[in-house]
């Protein structure tokens, strides 16, 4: 086991080296002239290639990928924002941890109201309750955060006027952005609960106890959830995903201070260091999050442990 | 299942009764068939958007009728340009649908190509394409769309490369696993000691087989690409004006939030229905491929 | 063992997500609640800001938004712009004394401190202009100037190159900032708050991610201001800020959204005011554009395209008809040296679209062109995509689909485009100019010698005008001192200008006020509001 953490502990190397590779790669394809950008388009050329030269902008693409590398590595160094001038990571870190508070929030909402629901839906199968909510999470799972989030803005601040329309001050402040992104990946975690339970519910040990005559209260509880549960692990890892992509545009509409609406604002100043270090940063975070899934998963399921046992002989 | 013929008629036959039974129970869920109707009716208004309204219609202006509500003459009423809302939406709806359709198609072909191969070869073919995979799929999906379209300027063929690249990582790991299992079979061995090349293994034998979860998956896919594309167009980073799109309807109409609601009503239905539709489909399509779930 | 693993798994992950809780709280605290309200006697002004502030150094900021904080509140420069009077006004320069020749300027200055308690004296001026000098950014402003020198601490002396009557803007645009302090921050300057300014509010708190706070600078020369604390409150979504400004969050609010005008005139009572701004948007075309083998270098063509705008739908779609159709390169009004279009000495191309049809038919184009739509490229502009100048884009590509002229609108950021637009890599572009109160500032758009500035180059052989006498005409104006004269000079300029059909004022944004029932904002100023003339109603 410890072998296997530690193999995807190393693992991770490569895959932030890639990531960032790729990243600084597209955002490479665009004609960047960084002296323009910060010295304004009435300086002269020479000051402006001066400063490129200085920077090391028209050295070759890898050179240059290396030395960002070099530098974001061992001195936390991701560059000078063209647009405000401070460094790139003094501005992403505090915006980073409002990101990260929103969408923990969105983790925690999406789980407590979507795995419930698709349990009781798999128990209930068939009934009007499973009906309902099957139907309401199909809908749902196609809402996109940022209809969500004007739809929450129009109802619960603007004609109810119940809930704060900007910023982070209080926790209420949270809520209705936290819901915007929490609801379409809620409803997939509904669904994808309910027919994990499903699967289980048909396994034949469930039955066997069935059979056994054991109550139907300690066949869900006892056999059935602990196995049904396994791949939803999984799925609230992957959620992040879908609540990054919600936080990007929720950030905005709710004016939050978070790295999602930080790279959309930057994207028109063509702020590119701060552009390409916040999409490291959360890259970089999407891939632990997703290694520790694995960890978690790996070391709960008996079946992926005995495996890997075997495998490595 | 397994497969031991080697006729061409066959598997003709045998593929036409197993359309015939997925269709038996496709037909079986609701859902699915509500999906479907949805689903013809959406496609079927977008397809004859000509015919039901002009698209000289969604983007002549009329400041005489600026921001009126719904009405015969403007069923969903008109924008800050005074134009016809609902013309906009369905020749809209023509482009959002066609980026997400193209989107997944390219994106389903490159992907399975990629998957097909490093399960087929396996070694270090399939290392190198897994591990690459891995650091793709890291880097979440909107923030490398926003990336590339931000690279390469936004029109309707970066939309579509960013959105293919974004999108053809699903199709690699799940063709991968597909062929796989479909490697071991019978008939592929047979094949193979028949002294069939590769691709041909692969083009005859082992995608045929796969197609059904690559259908699936595609079918969930458009949803969600119809999602992410509205998403980008939002934000200012979808077709340029004054072609309408669901996305950009949406950003032009919250400025009017208070003054014309029905305004940001319309294009939101219109995104969530097309999703949901395409989201029931798919499942259907799921349950009706892999029957062990339902009975 | 393997339990002791997941122990720890599950415990990193939750002191990363706690303390990055935990850390967020710090600056969230301070923050008022919504809605409640403070006692009047240290109340916290409270102010929109559409994003978050880009640097507290004055040289650095861009926006207007970010202007309007730096520029007015936290330093001030020899002179100032009130806008409710009417242009500049003397401000930390007490007197200004004009040689014979004009090109001798002694500046007294007024007896000020720095908000780090030094006193201000010539040499912090002089090394504020050196300093800006440097800076190209500023050349436009600085480029007439020879030298600087501090004659004692409360006298300067500007020496000039030659004449300039426009100096006015020059002594706005340059703010003085204490020597010590910015030499001591080095390249920090700017990064963080600072108290390095003579203004009557200095940055007490400039976090990018909690806001930006002010607080009064109780030595301030004119004396302490009336509302000690101020806060900007970050709020990107108009709709947002309008729920804000309703529910008594915001307590002043300036650039208010226009397409919810309506209701804030509703709420806010008689507390709105809906001014000209001097702020001008226009189409320029680049007839030196090779799209379609150079249709642009045919005047017709421009002539055409001119007359085909309909200003009037140009207006109501980017300011929901709350602004006024622009003939002018400078509202008239305001600016006593710019040409008013009531006097008919230059052509206006009011909207007509049977002339505009018939200018294509005379130069030559066909019922079939016509029918094919004339390709004439693409209309480049920046901002949103759903930006006033992305609308006012697109009602010009319907008005000139009328006359048979077919154009793509490309819309992007300013970072993007401008650069673009100064080097004229473009066909047709929307523009926005002015915010200046001499009309010299039209150097910038027709003189060769501010590259990259002008959207059309005028300089050139194939040049619609005569542009040597152009800048000659520019020459003349700033040298000379008598505002009739001037007016003359520019009158013929502007003719000239028209005339070559390149540049076509369209829309003078309005700018919407509002504030709250608790506050007496002073005498309103469109732009540049002064926090110091705010008071609180007793």
């Amino acid at each position: 086991m410890y072998r296997y953490v530690f193999k995807r502990l190393l693992f991770l190397i490569p895959t932030i080296l890639g990531v960032t590779l790729i990243i600084y790669a597209v955002m490479s394809i665009t004609p960047g002239d960084p002296g323009r950008s910060m010295l304004g388009t009435s300086a002269p050329q020479a000051d402006v290639d001066a400063y490129n030269e200085a920077l090391g902008y028209n050295l070759p693409f890898f050179q240059k990928y290396l030395n960002y590398l070099i530098k974001m590595i061992f001195h936390q160094d991701f560059g000078i924002s063209y647009f405000t001038k401070l460094p790139v990571f003094q501005e992403i870190w505090p915006r980073f941890l409002v990101t990260i508070k929103l969408a923990f929030f969105g983790i925690i909402l999406s789980t407590l109201v979507g795995v419930p629901f698709g349990i009781y839906a798999a128990v209930k199968q068939y009934s009007a309750f499973d009906t309902i909510t099957s139907l309401v999470a199909f809908f749902m799972a196609a809402f996109p955060a940022f209809v969500l989030g004007l739809m929450f803005l129009y109802i619960f601040a603007l004609k109810l006027n119940l809930l704060p329309s900007y910023g982070i001050a209080t926790f209420a402040h949270y809520i209705m952005p936290a819901m915007a992104i929490s609801i379409p990946p809620a409803a997939q975690n509904m669904r994808f609960t309910k027919s994990s339970m499903l699967e289980a519910i048909r396994q034949d040990y469930v039955r066997t106890a069935r059979a056994k005559g054991a109550p139907e209260r300690t066949v869900i509880w006892k056999h059935t959830l602990r196995n049904a549960l396994l791949p939803v692990v999984t799925q609230i890892g992957l959620n992040l995903g879908m609540l990054i992509a919600g936080a990007v545009v929720v950030e905005r509409i709710f004016s939050i201070p978070g790295i999602g609406s930080l790279i959309v604002d930057r994207i028109s100043y063509k702020d590119e260091p701060v552009i390409i270090a916040g999409t490291i940063l959360i890259s970089i975070t999407f891939t632990i999050v997703m290694l520790i899934v694995d960890i978690l998963y790996a070391y709960i399921d008996p079946r992926i442990r005995a495996k890997y046992a075997k495998l490595k002989g | 299942m397994k497969n031991n013929e080697n006729g061409s008629d066959a598997i003709l036959y045998k593929k036409e009764n197993q359309f015939k039974e997925i269709w038996r129970r496709f037909r079986k869920s609701k859902g699915a068939v509500i999906g479907l109707i949805l689903f013809i009716v959406i496609a079927g208004g977008l397809l004859a958007a000509d015919l039901i309204v002009p698209y000289e219609k969604a983007v002549s202006q009329n400041f005489g009728a600026r921001l009126a509500p719904p009405s015969m003459e403007y069923p969903f009423g008109t924008d800050g340009y005074g134009r016809d809302a609902f013309a906009r939406l369905l020749h809209g709806g023509r482009t959002s649908l066609s980026i997400a359709l193209l989107a997944t198609f390219s994106s389903a072909i490159i992907g399975s190509s990629l998957g097909a191969i490093a399960g087929f070869f396996g070694g270090k073919v399939d290392n190198l394409i897994m591990r690459s995979l891995d650091i793709f799929m890291s880097v979440p999906d909107i923030l490398f769309t926003m990336a590339v379209v931000y690279a390469l300027g936004p029109s309707f063929t970066n939309l579509l490369i960013a959105l293919t690249l974004a999108y053809f990582t699903n199709y690699v790991r799940l063709v991968r696993s597909q062929v796989l299992n479909l490697a071991e079979q019978d008939y592929v061995e047979a094949a193979r000691a028949g002294g069939a090349k590769n691709a041909r293994i692969i083009i005859s034998h082992i995608i045929p087989n796969a197609i059904g979860v690559i259908i699936v998956n595609t079918t969930l896919n458009v949803a969600k690409i119809i999602l992410y594309e509205s998403t980008l167009s939002f934000l200012g980073l979808g077709m340029p004006p004054p072609h309408p799109e669901w996305g950009l309807m949406l950003a032009e109409a919250r400025e009017f939030m208070r003054t014309a609601p029905w305004l940001m009503f319309f294009p939101s239905a219109a995104i969530v229905f097309t999703a949901a539709s395409i989201n029931l489909i798919g499942d259907g399509m799921r349950d009706a491929l892999d029957p062990h779930l339902k009975s | 063992m393997k339990k002791t693993i997941s122990y720890l798994l599950i415990l990193v992950m939750l002191v990363t997500l706690f303390t990055g809780c935990g850390a967020q709280k710090d600056p969230a605290e301070p923050a008022a609640t919504p809605g409640s309200s403070e006692p009047t006697g240290d109340k916290i002004l409270h102010l929109r800001k559409t994003s978050s502030l880009q640097s507290t150094d004055w040289e650095a900021t861009t926006n207007t938004t970010d202007m309007q904080v730096v520029w007015v509140q936290v330093f001030e420069g020899l002179y100032t712009i009130d806008e409710a009077k009417g242009g500049y006004q003397n401000c930390l320069a007490e007197k200004i004394d004009v040689s014979e020749d004009g090109k001798i300027y002694t500046v007294t200055l007024v007896d000020a401190k720095f908000q780090n308690g030094d006193q201000m004296k010539a040499s912090d001026v002089v090394f504020s202009y050196n300093r800006a000098m440097q800076n190209s950014r500023f050349n436009y402003v600085t480029s007439m100037i020879d030298k600087i020198e501090a004659k004692d601490d409360k006298t300067v002396v500007f020496t000039l190159k030659y004449p300039y009557s426009a100096i006015s803007h020059t002594f706005w645009s340059i703010k003085i900032s204490s020597e010590r302090e910015v030499t001591e921050a080095g390249d920090s300057f700017g990064t963080t708050p600072h108290t390095a300014g003579t203004g009557p509010y200095y940055i007490s708190e400039y976090d990018v991610a909690s806001g930006l706070k002010l607080k009064a600078f109780e030595d301030y020369w004119r004396g302490p201001a009336n509302i000690k604390d101020v806060e900007y409150r970050i709020i990107s979504e108009d709709a947002a800020a309008v729920i804000a400004f309703e529910n008594g969050e915001l307590d002043y609010m300036s650039d208010a959204p226009l397409a919810e005008w309506d209701s804030l005139k509703v709420s806010s009572g008689e507390n709105n005011s809906l001014t000209k701004g001097n702020n001008i948007r226009f189409l320029g075309i680049n007839y030196l554009s090779p799209t379609n083998n150079n249709i642009l270098g045919n005047k017709a063509v421009r002539e055409a395209i001119f007359y085909a705008i309909n200003r009037d739908n140009v207006n109501i779609a980017a300011t929901e008809g709350l602004g006024d159709p622009a003939y002018e390169y400078m509202p008239h009004e305001y600016v006593a040296t710019s040409p008013s279009y009531l006097d008919g000495n230059f052509e206006l191309y009011e909207y007509n679209l049977e002339k505009a049809k018939q200018i294509l038919k005379d130069a030559g184009f066909t019922d079939a062109d016509i029918a094919a739509g004339i390709d004439v490229g693409t209309l480049t502009t920046y901002g949103a995509g759903t930006g006033e100048k992305a609308k006012q884009a697109q009602v010009i590509q319907a008005n000139l689909a009328e006359i048979g002229i077919k154009c793509e609108v490309y819309v992007a950021e300013a970072a993007q485009i401008t650069p673009r637009l100064y080097s004229q890599d473009y066909d047709l572009c929307i523009f926005g100019d002015s915010g200046n109160y001499d009309f010299n500032n039209i150097r910038q758009q027709v003189h060769s010698e501010s590259t990259g500035m002008y959207v059309v180059k005028y300089a050139d052989p194939n040049s619609p005008l005569d542009y040597k006498k152009i800048e000659s005409l520019v020459d003349q104006g700033v040298a000379t001192d008598d505002v009739a004269k001037r007016l003359e000079i520019y009158t013929e300029l502007w003719a000239m200008v028209m005339d070559s059909a390149t540049i076509l004022p369209l829309v003078h944004l309005p700018v919407g006020i509002v504030w709250s029932d608790e506050l007496d904002p002073g005498g309103l100023c469109p732009t540049y509001y002064h926090i110091y003339n705010f008071k609180w109603v007793e």
